[in-house]
């Protein structure tokens, strides 16, 4: 099982949901580490555990909703939530909030074909198409 | 003065000292048992009392916040972190209150995830998150948070009156 820190790994202080808003977003968390992360647990068949704990200033809603929701419309609920675990001793609220609100929302979201909106242009991300991964600009940014 | 003692006096007087000491033994156990009860009911109101002071002065600390949130009185860059303090008081003293009184630990999710989600789709908010500038929330947004007060003040004296055995 491979364990990531966000406050170690990615950064202690984390914003809200756009790239375009405010920096260490969602958004950026997504392309910059949680797509890659995650794509690597699938190819090797292994889980993968994201570690909220030891942030400066919590997490705001909407940055774990852009992140986690985005895993959801790229790999599918059901793959995620075989692999991913959250562990938020710190807040049990963080990882509640993202299982219980963001994974049903954006599977339908990922089932009605409703494109996540992306704020800035990103490098090439994974995506679950059928049982193999994929690796290309999905979505541009929105005008 | 046992000189003429028979058996059965002998028999007599032990019976009347055993009889002495049960009596003894079981003031003694009365009296520790009482001072035991009173000494945990005294415990028991000094951790009731603690923990009421420590739920009020969270009460207000919270009411403050949402004023001055409303008021515009916050910096774009605290309103996060301040957030983010009074949760965790949130969190701890709720955990505390769970085990001891079996407090819901979910009752004061509004103020903990929701408010935070009301903010955070304020454009405002999201222009000057990183800045040093006092957030004047939209107008729809100070509905929201007076809505979310509304709604959810009683939270504080319904876990008040549980912790004093109270029926909600």
């Amino acid at each position: 099982m491979k364990i990531y820190y966000v406050s170690r790994d990615y950064s202690p202080i984390t914003g809200l949901r756009y790239c375009k808003k405010t920096s260490h977003s969602g958004e950026d968390f997504y392309h910059k580490k949680l797509n890659g992360w995650f794509a690597e647990a699938f190819q090797n068949k292994e889980e993968l555990t994201i570690v909220l704990d030891g942030g400066e200033d919590g997490y705001g809603p909407s940055f774990l909703d852009e992140s986690f929701g985005n895993l959801i419309y790229d790999f599918s609920r059901d793959v995620v939530e075989r692999l991913l675990h959250i562990d938020s001793t710190e807040d049990p609220e963080w990882g509640e909030s993202v299982y219980e609100e963001t994974f049903p929302v954006w599977e339908e979201s990922r089932k009605a074909g409703v494109e996540p909106e992306k704020t800035e242009e990103h490098e090439p991300w994974y995506k679950l198409v059928g049982d193999k991964l994929e690796l290309k600009v999905w979505v541009h940014k929105s005008e | 003065m046992f000189r003429d003692w028979i058996i059965a006096d002998y028999l007599q007087a032990s019976q009347l000292v055993v009889g002495v000491l049960e009596i003894i033994v079981t003031a003694f156990m009365a009296v520790w048992v009482v001072r035991s009860v009173q000494r945990k009911l005294e415990n028991d109101r000094i951790l009731k009392d603690y923990l009421a002071r420590e739920l009020i002065a969270l009460r207000a600390d919270v009411r403050t916040f949402l004023e001055n949130l409303i008021n515009g009185s916050l910096k774009g860059k605290v309103i996060k972190r301040e957030h983010h303090l009074l949760s965790i008081r949130m969190k701890d003293l709720l955990s505390v209150l769970n085990k001891r009184y079996n407090v819901d630990k979910q009752c004061l999710k509004s103020y903990r995830m929701n408010l935070m989600k009301i903010v955070e789709e304020d454009d405002v908010f999201q222009q000057k998150f990183e800045s040093e500038d006092f957030v004047t929330p939209l107008k729809e947004t100070t509905l929201k948070l007076h809505d979310l007060r509304v709604k959810n003040d009683h939270v504080f004296n319904d876990i008040l009156l549980k912790i004093y055995g109270e029926k909600i």
